[in-house]
């Protein structure tokens, strides 16, 4: 037929694509499994990216179609670009914001990015300073009992006289320099970072925190 | 005067009952009067749908949004949370997805060649495709809940996840449930939209010379499956 929008796309082509699409969802799994630093997640959008233009160029027939249909296309996803962007822009840049304890805003909000590591982050002490029993009840007790019990992390019992005020900080500050045997890597951390334990604890309050500990 | 156009095709896109037109002697009655050509009536049909489908797009941009701004603030909660997903079942379901695009496009391919069993038959395998893909969610799902691994409130993981109760994952699994719950919906209306498709063929609607819904509710399809192109990597590979 004559008009572009009635094209009869060929089975080969078709098949062709169909192939293309199957092999990218391979290189899309094994190059998750490949550590390349910061560029997996970049990498995996434009394998996505590229698939769906596929997709949309032969299988939605838009290469062939009556080009109003592109600008309608490209129009939305411009304006889903925008959206993202400004989004991402604004939540990036606003700070920890959600660590204010209610009633209380602070004139100088620290612009630190949620994964700075916690000793260049400037700290927003609420006040007055939280006790170490306080912060405990707050972020610690979900993992560490006082009282013997084994939760996701070791219990505090006893730790006093097992570990010194050093040894402790550093596996408060730093908890996957040494592992406690039989515990998993990466979860204390992961949880205090998104409790935002670092950048809202005052060094101060950090010592309570400690020498509440050490009590135990 | 092309907005006057728009709306009517907007409008009356989905319905075919109109005078018999004498351009249109294979499948008489399908022109509407107000349209010059079945052309252009085709035309007008098509860009509406790429106008649904654009809203579509919006619809899931929202909820992408909200996973990038969670992301960025939690990445070590999500790359730990991503590991209850099975990234074998999420590439089973994109090839399966992949494989039922495959079908459509082929089945638009033989209606216009006027070779209708051959559509049939292609569409069946489409709606095969699309049970396929929710069963396996069906069981991704269950998998998930016996665990305590619910969106929102119930969040309550046990029985050896207990190390995945953790400040926002419950936010992690709730973007979880909620993009792949959506993206389900749009497979079930899919499957609704061929079941009716296959039998108006059946029936004997459509011909190379008028095939417009099998058209459209292929873009429809294919949008779906762009859906779950950019869902797999970022839920199931992180
Ligand atoms: C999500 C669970 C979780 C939270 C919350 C948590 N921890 Fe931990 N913690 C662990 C795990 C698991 C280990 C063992 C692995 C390791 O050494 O990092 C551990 C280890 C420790 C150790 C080393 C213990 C030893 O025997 O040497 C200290 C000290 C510690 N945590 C202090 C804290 C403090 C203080 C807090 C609160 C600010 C806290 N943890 C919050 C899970 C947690």
């Amino acid at each position: 037929m004559a008009h572009g929008s009635h094209h009869i796309i060929p089975v080969r082509t078709l098949s062709i694509v169909f192939g293309a699409l199957v092999a990218l969802t391979f290189i899309t799994v094994i190059t998750s499994r490949l550590d390349l630093g910061p560029l997996n997640v970049p990498l995996a959008l434009a394998i996505a990216g590229f698939k769906a233009i596929v997709v949309a160029a032969v299988f939605m027939a838009l290469k062939y179609d009556n080009p109003v249909n592109m600008v309608v296309v490209s129009l939305g996803v411009t304006f889903a670009v925008i959206f993202m962007a400004i989004t991402l822009s604004d939540t990036a840049l606003r700070g920890a914001l959600g660590i204010l304890p209610s009633g209380h805003i602070p004139f100088e909000v620290e612009t630190a990015a949620h994964s700075e590591p916690a000793e260049e982050a400037v700290p927003v002490a609420p006040s007055p300073p939280r006790t170490g029993q306080e912060l405990y009840d707050t972020y610690c007790g979900t993992c560490h009992s006082l009282d013997g019990t084994v939760l996701p992390g070791p219990t505090f019992q006893g730790l006093g006289s097992l570990r010194t005020r050093e040894e402790i900080m550093q596996s408060v500050l730093d908890p996957d320099t040494i592992l406690v045997e039989g515990f998993p890597g990466l979860l204390m951390l992961s949880m205090l970072n998104a409790l935002n334990f670092y950048t809202s604890t005052s060094d101060e309050e950090l010592e309570a925190l400690v020498t509440f500990i050490q009590a135990q | 005067m092309t907005f006057t156009w728009l709306m009517t095709s907007l409008a009356d896109a989905t319905q075919y009952r109109a005078q018999p037109s004498p351009r249109m002697s294979e499948s008489s009655g399908t022109l509407k009067h107000y349209f010059v050509s079945s052309e252009q009536q085709f035309d007008a049909a098509k860009m509406g749908m790429w106008l649904f489908l654009v809203t579509e797009v919006l619809l899931f941009s929202g909820m992408f949004v909200a996973y990038a701004v969670y992301r960025a603030w939690y990445p070590e909660v999500f790359a730990l949370s991503s590991e209850l997903l099975d990234w074998r079942l999420g590439g089973l379901n994109t090839l399966v997805l992949l494989a039922s695009s495959f079908t459509v496009a082929l089945s638009i391919h033989f209606i216009q060649k006027n070779e209708k069993e051959k559509t049939v038959v292609l569409l069946l395998l489409t709606l095969l495709c699309a049970a396929a893909f929710m069963v396996v969610k069906y069981f991704e799902y269950t998998g998930k809940w016996s665990h305590g691994i619910f969106p929102g409130a119930g969040f309550a993981p046990h029985d050896g996840y207990e190390a995945y109760n953790i400040a926002y994952a419950p936010q992690f699994f709730s973007i979880y449930f909620v993009m792949t719950g959506i993206h389900g919906v749009h497979v079930l209306v899919g499957m609704g939209i061929f079941v009716w498709i296959v039998s108006r063929v059946v029936r004997g609607h459509f011909s190379a010379a008028y095939y417009t819904p099998v058209e459209l509710a292929g873009l429809y399809w294919h949008l779906v499956d762009i859906i779950w192109i950019f869902l797999f990597p970022l839920l199931y590979l992180i």
